[in-house]
């Protein structure tokens, strides 16, 4: 038998089965890329003088320093940070899952939107929309954005009680994903 | 912005059910499993993500940009219902069985949606209820169960045994209901432990438990329907 297949001549290999190869080839390069990809979180840590929170279900134009002036004043409390669009396809999806998360977790979970790229009036028709009852900044220059490192519309930002940012959740959120989020901070 | 982990798991979810599953039979097939099944699948999300945003979001239906976004959501039964009106539609244009076509394909659709419950390892680290035993989703310091990977395991197990009990004779319309069954218990169970906000039920977890209920009762009524049958003909 060993010398049958010393002699024998290699088998070529089919189309079919080369097609197969290749195909688990490319998955498995496409999975270890989406498993080894740069993750969300950003070094941003805020700074400066605690502020208190803006008004709760209104919209107030900040600077980037007094943004991080209420991330400072909200230590001891795990933060959600949402930034969004009027013009952002997911953010309609996911405000009305913000607002149900804000009536269930506001006791122990602050939730903060951040309007930017946006024009006030167009702010300020989405959050009436969808009733917004959490507080929410406009980003009229840019900066907190910035500040962020957001990459696209939307992102939501997991801030831990310590302040340290713990995930960034760039795109939609699903609410799967959010209550995770929240079990986590929360724990 | 494209999605890197949606975008992976569709590409395994379109192709590992066609590279590791056996041939159909081709006269429930004709056009090929690819050909039938990327359609009915193609509809499914198309008419998932309609009815999502229908309920989420009437306004946004009549903007192209907002229903492409399949991230922000897709409304799964009234999806499969559609993928598999679709193929009963065609199998009608085909002339072939509409249902012996749906039971052909069970074990391939049951392969892809475990494929893609268990790339959930790639797009959101799967959670599940903290565990000791488990994965920790990316900037998280709990572990959880990774729900996800269970799922997909289950729907595996169903779709290996529907395939061996079709090809024993079991019937096709029996099949497809078990099949319904199955992933509405498999739904409604993995539900309970998936995390969600509030106190109450989600929307996918009341639909799966109505669907288990009406497939399953189906499924007993045509059992017992099928027994007395049988008994009729062995008394006759």
């Amino acid at each position: 038998m060993e010398t049958a297949s010393v002699t024998e001549p290699d088998k070529p290999v089919d189309s079919r089965t080369r097609t197969k190869l290749l195909t688990v080839l490319l998955l498995a390069a496409l999975v270890l890329y989406a498993l080894t990809r740069p993750g969300g979180a950003s070094e941003f840590k805020a700074t400066g003088d605690p502020l208190p929170v803006p008004a709760a279900g209104k919209l107030t134009e900040l600077t980037a320093d007094e943004f991080e002036g209420v991330l400072v004043g909200l230590r001891g409390t795990p933060v959600i940070v949402n930034v969004w669009a009027s013009w952002c396809a997911p953010c309609r999806t996911e405000t009305p899952l913000l607002e149900r998360t804000w009536e269930a977790h506001s006791a122990d979970v602050m939730i903060l939107g951040v309007a930017s790229k946006d024009v006030p009036t167009s702010s300020l028709g989405f959050m009436d929309e969808f009733n917004v009852g959490y507080p929410n900044i406009f980003d009229e220059s840019g900066d907190i954005r910035a500040r962020l490192g957001l990459r696209g519309f939307p992102t939501t930002y997991a801030f831990g009680a310590d302040g340290q940012l713990r995930t960034t959740i760039v795109g939609g959120l699903t609410e799967q994903r959010l209550a995770t989020v929240i079990e986590d901070l929360t724990e | 912005m494209i999605d890197i982990g949606l975008l992976a798991s569709i590409a395994i979810v379109l192709t590992v059910p066609t590279i590791f599953l056996r041939p159909w039979p081709p006269q429930v097939v004709a056009g090929g499993v690819s050909d039938v099944s990327f359609g009915a699948l193609f509809v499914g999300l198309v008419v998932g993500r309609l009815t999502a945003l229908a309920i989420d979001d009437p306004g946004s239906l009549t903007s192209l940009s907002d229903v492409m976004i399949i991230r922000s959501g897709v409304e799964f039964w009234p999806g499969v219902f559609a993928g598999l009106a679709w193929l009963a539609l065609w199998a009608r244009r085909d002339a072939v069985s509409a249902v012996g076509r749906m039971a052909a394909l069970v074990p391939a659709g049951l392969v892809a949606w475990a494929c893609y419950e268990a790339t959930c390892l790639i797009r959101d680290g799967c959670p599940g209820p903290a565990s000791a035993l488990g994965l920790r989703p990316d900037g998280l310091v709990t572990r959880m169960f990774p729900i996800g990977l269970a799922v997909a395991g289950a729907a595996v197990v169903c779709a290996a045994l529907l395939d061996r009990w079709h090809r024993r004779g079991l019937a096709s319309l029996l099949v497809v209901i078990l099949a319904v069954t199955a992933v509405a218990g498999i739904r409604a169970v993995a539900s309970i432990w998936l995390p969600h906000i509030g106190d109450s039920l989600t929307r996918q977890h009341r639909e799966s438990i109505v669907v288990f209920a009406i497939a399953g009762g189906l499924w007993i009524v045509l059992r017992v329907r099928n027994r007395a049958a049988r008994s009729t003909v062995v008394a006759s």
